[in-house]
């Protein structure tokens, strides 16, 4: 199968441009949960879509034409990875599509001369570092649950969480990344205390900033739909799935101080890279055990 | 002979002609006739290349089909008597040769290296002779061109013949910014072109004893090129490259030892896919051998370091050893003996081992590099790693994949390299943070470079479709997915930390004025970009037309990559239209913005307290000075070196670390060559064994 069938395609498109919303509301809760284990109240759950029609309404002052044309294709590229994963094409090349999206944002934040986007740009990279081999992994692991790369086949197959147990530590460094969650913090963070003034979205300003965070939801709702493949077929334990591993990454957000560059990939692939690689090994083994369980034994 | 086997004659005969006419040409003083002679000279036959490759092609209708023809060599036939003595005795002068070179060089390294390969081609041809002069094998089955040959043979003429192109406007600018006269450019030329015709030897070649003279003219020509300038350095490096590939080809002379006199390489895959029962235990001595010889020569771990040495040399040597030629004779010869390296029990799991090595350790030492030519020099050892890795999986998909990778990695990594060599030579300096903003001040090349570097680590380019389709293949060995997923990012990482440094907006930086590009530099760099590009959508065609008939050949049973303009496993799919309509979509989206958007320069954020106007980067210091706000480049590794200038964001390493690095590679490549050894022995001691 090479993959994309036309009506797929569509309803992939469809769901890729409505993602966002869905996760302006996933932030918008993140927000109220946030500042609940701060003793806070937290502004309303909507508040992150309103930020991001503020910013876009907001005057354009572009600073530089390279800059702002790579932040166009890194949200066009982003948008496309999330319609390949929707429209059930193959894990791998959505990974890479996204790699590739990741690449043109990295791109637009260091093509400005400002030190501090140079640097958040430099951290981009560690970050890019640290993700893209954990997300190859956990393809890697669902198509040898499922037996095809095809995220399509993935869906069909008996849910993968029950095979890759330890792929949940990888999902949740994943998940960690996507929202540059502490310890992975380092490049740009929305918080007011961060050291660093903005990092890589520093020359970046009203609506090419709201550009620039719609691409990283795309990235984000990518990460979320990824996690959600692995129970797919129980809709209540994908969406189950999606909010333990948040709540996770955000009390670690929220107990971990910013680490290093050095120790944040450290973690990456010793937390991440682990868990995919025990989940690599056991897959067959409980893989196995669950189709004896289930009596119809899994498609290899 | 037949028009087919006057056309690949004529592959090996015309560079041989060109190469002597211009070795000729150099005697004579370098007036401008003279000049144009050797400029018309090469021109010519790189034209007539050209020709002979589409005849042969044509003629042998392996462009697309599943087709192998076996082929003679006329009256230079090895199975006819006098051509045979010469064949034979031909590594034993080469070997002397190598003597002769120890011998001024005044090293016993090379000397034993020298003794040790005149040994085993003398053995070899006693032995051959001792036979009697009877002709061995049978008249006109000394060479083969299949599918896999041709594509070398389209990569050696179509990317090295770009290489020559842009190497008679480079050398002679080349010789006088090195005070070198300027005599030497057309002797330069003779050997590039000599290069090509040991390349095509090599390529066609199926009796054993026609592929070691075509390795060892490489070997020989390499030592020449690399150390053309003559300066201290690049003969420290040639003898170094010459040191590691004598090496080399002692192993692979053992294997014309084992087999005898006439042995083929297509004899040699007989024979071990005929398994346990028919096959000898020298068999996988010899397999052992030619994988070693092949693994030096495509500098897999830990045999990187002559690559890394021969950097010195001019950009075309770069190129025609990293792209088209030296080291993709090794790659070759793998990917030739697939199918009996995978029947050879453990041999093959061992040679993917060594080449996933290779990739990850490659790509993660180029991130620490700062000189544009070492971290693509380590880019190519990750690349080749990968390629003994498609061999090692041996299978006809795994076989198909290492082509593609094969073919695309070798227009993509000629761009870069011409284009470093173009970018040095106008704005005199490789360092990376020297070039800060190069693709600002130089948007053709600086554009050229963004090319290459996409061709090298995005989708839907053909090296990025290859690599998804090892990825799909080597799924089930976790080791080996682990070694692919870490050296993927890792040179995805490379590519990115590279062109966001050469692509910051930075004005008055350029303090010596650009000098122009000569147009066949131009020409040559414009027409790898092109090629570079249509590999975009390339992935699907190139499967269809040359590596799944290539995989078909070898294994018998088709790749099965190729699926129209996609690219297809088993498994899964990568709808490379799709995904090249998203890029394009991508590339039109951002230029559409960008051309609406004024050329302004508004100052940059520096905590507001910035001095001076427009793009000045100081701001207002605490003592009321100003201080210039520095920024460098994200080097993972790079040993720490303050007069260096890297300041903030410059991630480094101490020395030791640096070095400890260095270190892990070798022993990780040490132990992976070990594993291959032992890998031999077990094929040798338990022929029953399979993977």
């Amino acid at each position: 199968m090479t993959g994309l069938q036309p009506l797929a395609l569509v309803l992939g498109l469809i769901g890729a441009a409505l993602a966002p919303v869905g996760i302006g509301l996933i932030l918008g809760l993140d927000r109220r949960v946030t500042a609940a284990m701060q003793l806070r109240v937290g502004p309303p759950v909507l508040q992150s879509l309103y930020d991001l029609t503020k910013l876009a309404a907001k005057e354009s002052r572009p600073v530089d034409r390279v800059s702002a044309g790579l932040l166009v294709a890194h949200t066009v590229m982003a948008f496309g990875a999330l319609a390949i994963l929707l429209a059930g094409g193959d894990l791998i090349v959505a990974v890479l599509v996204l790699g590739a999206a990741q690449v043109l944002f990295i791109l637009a934040a260091a093509a400005v001369e400002s030190p501090y986007a140079q640097l958040g740009a430099s951290r981009e990279v560690v970050l890019l570092l640290a993700g893209e081999p954990l997300l190859l992994l956990s393809a890697v692991a669902y198509g040898s649950v499922a037996g095809s790369f095809a995220a399509a086949a993935v869906a069909a197959a008996p849910p993968p969480v029950l095979a890759l147990p330890s792929l949940g530590l990888t999902l949740g460094v994943l998940l960690g990344i996507a929202l540059r969650k502490s310890p992975f913090d380092l490049a740009s963070s929305h918080h007011a205390h961060q050291e660093l003034v903005k990092g890589s979205t520093t020359e970046m300003a009203g609506p090419w900033l709201a550009l620039a965070e719609l691409g990283h939801w795309f990235e984000a709702a990518f990460i979320v739909a990824f996690i959600a493949l692995a129970a797919v077929q129980l809709p209540l334990l994908a969406v189950a799935l999606v909010a333990a591993t948040y709540v996770v990454v955000l009390i670690v957000d929220n107990t971990f101080p910013r680490a290093t560059w050095r120790s944040a990939l450290l973690i990456a692939w010793g937390v991440g890279g682990g868990g995919a690689i025990a989940a690599l090994l056991s897959a067959p083994l409980l893989g196995g055990l669950l189709g004896g369980l289930l009596g119809g034994g899994l498609p290899r | 002979m037949s028009p087919l086997e006057l056309s690949t004659a004529a592959l090996l005969g015309l560079p041989l002609v060109g190469s002597g006419l211009l070795a000729l040409l150099s005697r004579v003083s370098q007036t401008g006739a003279a000049r144009r002679a050797v400029v018309t000279l090469t021109l010519l036959t790189l034209v007539a290349l050209g020709a002979s490759l589409a005849a042969a092609l044509a003629l042998g209708g392996v462009v697309g089909q599943a087709r192998r023809f076996a082929l003679g060599l006329g009256p230079f036939d090895p199975a006819t008597p006098a051509a045979g003595f010469a064949w034979s005795v031909a590594p034993v002068a080469l070997a002397l040769l190598f003597l002769w070179i120890a011998a001024r060089a005044r090293s016993s390294l090379l000397a034993v290296l020298s003794v040790a390969q005149l040994a085993v081609a003398a053995v070899a041809a006693a032995a051959e002779l001792g036979d009697g002069v009877a002709a061995e094998g049978t008249v006109g089955a000394s060479l083969v061109i299949d599918p896999l040959a041709a594509l070398l043979l389209a990569v050696s003429v179509g990317v090295g013949g770009l290489i020559v192109l842009y190497a008679i406007d480079y050398e002679p600018l080349h010789l006088a910014h090195r005070g070198l006269p300027a005599a030497r450019a057309p002797l330069f030329l003779a050997w590039l072109v000599l290069f090509m015709a040991a390349m095509h030897l090599l390529v066609l070649a199926d009796d054993l004893r026609l592929l070691v003279v075509g390795w060892e003219v490489t070997t020989l020509c390499s030592f020449a090129l690399i150390g053309f300038d003559g300066d201290g350095e690049a003969v420290a490096a040639a003898r170094r490259a010459l040191a590691y590939n004598l090496a080399g080809g002692v192993a692979l002379g053992v294997a014309p030892l084992l087999l005898g006199p006439g042995a083929t390489l297509s004899g040699l895959i007989a024979q071990a896919e005929i398994g346990p029962g028919g096959a000898t235990w020298l068999v996988p001595l010899a397999l052992g051998g030619c994988v070693l010889a092949a693994a030096v020569k495509s500098a897999l771990a830990p045999f990187h370091p002559w690559l890394l040495g021969a950097m010195v040399a001019a950009a075309p040597v770069s190129a025609l050893l990293h792209a088209s030629a030296m080291v993709k004779a090794g790659s070759y010869l793998v990917l030739r003996l697939s199918p009996a390296i995978a029947s050879v029990g453990p041999l093959g799991p061992a040679l993917a081992f060594l080449g996933g090595v290779t990739f990850v350790g490659a790509a993660l030492l180029a991130l620490r590099e700062r000189d544009l030519k070492r971290v693509l020099a380590l880019s190519t050892v990750s690349s080749l790693g990968l390629i003994a890795a498609s061999a090692g999986l041996g299978t006809p998909a795994a076989l198909a994949a290492g082509a593609l990778l094969l073919a695309f990695h070798a227009v993509a990594k000629a761009l870069a390299f011409l284009v470093v060599g173009a970018i040095e030579q106008s704005t005199g300096t490789r360092d990376v943070e020297g070039l800060v903003g190069v693709i600002r001040h130089r948007p053709r090349l600086g554009g050229a470079f963004v090319v290459a570097a996409a061709a090298m680590a995005l989708p839907p380019f053909g090296l990025a479709v290859a690599k998804w389709a090892l990825l799909v293949l080597g799924a089930s060995d976790v080791a080996l997915v682990t070694l692919l997923a870490v050296g993927g990012a890792a040179s995805l990482a490379l590519w990115t930390a590279v062109t966001a440094r050469l692509i910051v907006r930075r004005d008055g930086t350029a303090t010596v004025a650009p000098r122009p590009v000569p147009l066949l530099i131009q020409s040559a760099v414009a027409g790898l970009a092109v090629g570079a590009v249509a590999g975009l959508l390339l992935a699907g065609p190139v499967a269809s037309v040359v590596a799944d008939p290539a995989a078909a050949v070898a294994f018998g049973s088709d790749g099965g990559l190729a699926r129209g303009w996609s690219v297809a496993l088993e498994r899964a799919g990568f709808a490379v239209p799709f995904v090249a309509f998203l890029a394009v979509a991508a590339f039109v989206a951002a230029l559409a913005v960008a051309r609406r958007i004024p050329a302004i320069i508004p100052q940059p954020y520096l905590a507001g307290v910035n001095l001076g106007s427009g793009a000045a980067v100081t701001f207002h210091g605490a003592r009321a000075d100003a201080v210039e706000a520095r920024s460098g480049g994200f080097y993972w590794g790079a040993a720490e070196d303050p007069s260096a200038g890297i300041s903030s964001g410059g991630a480094s390493d101490s020395g030791t670390r640096a070095a400890a690095r260095t270190r892990a590679l070798e022993v990780a490549g040490a132990l992976a060559v070990a594993l291959v050894a032992v890998a031999v022995v077990v094929g040798v001691l338990l022929p029953g064994i399979s993977p």
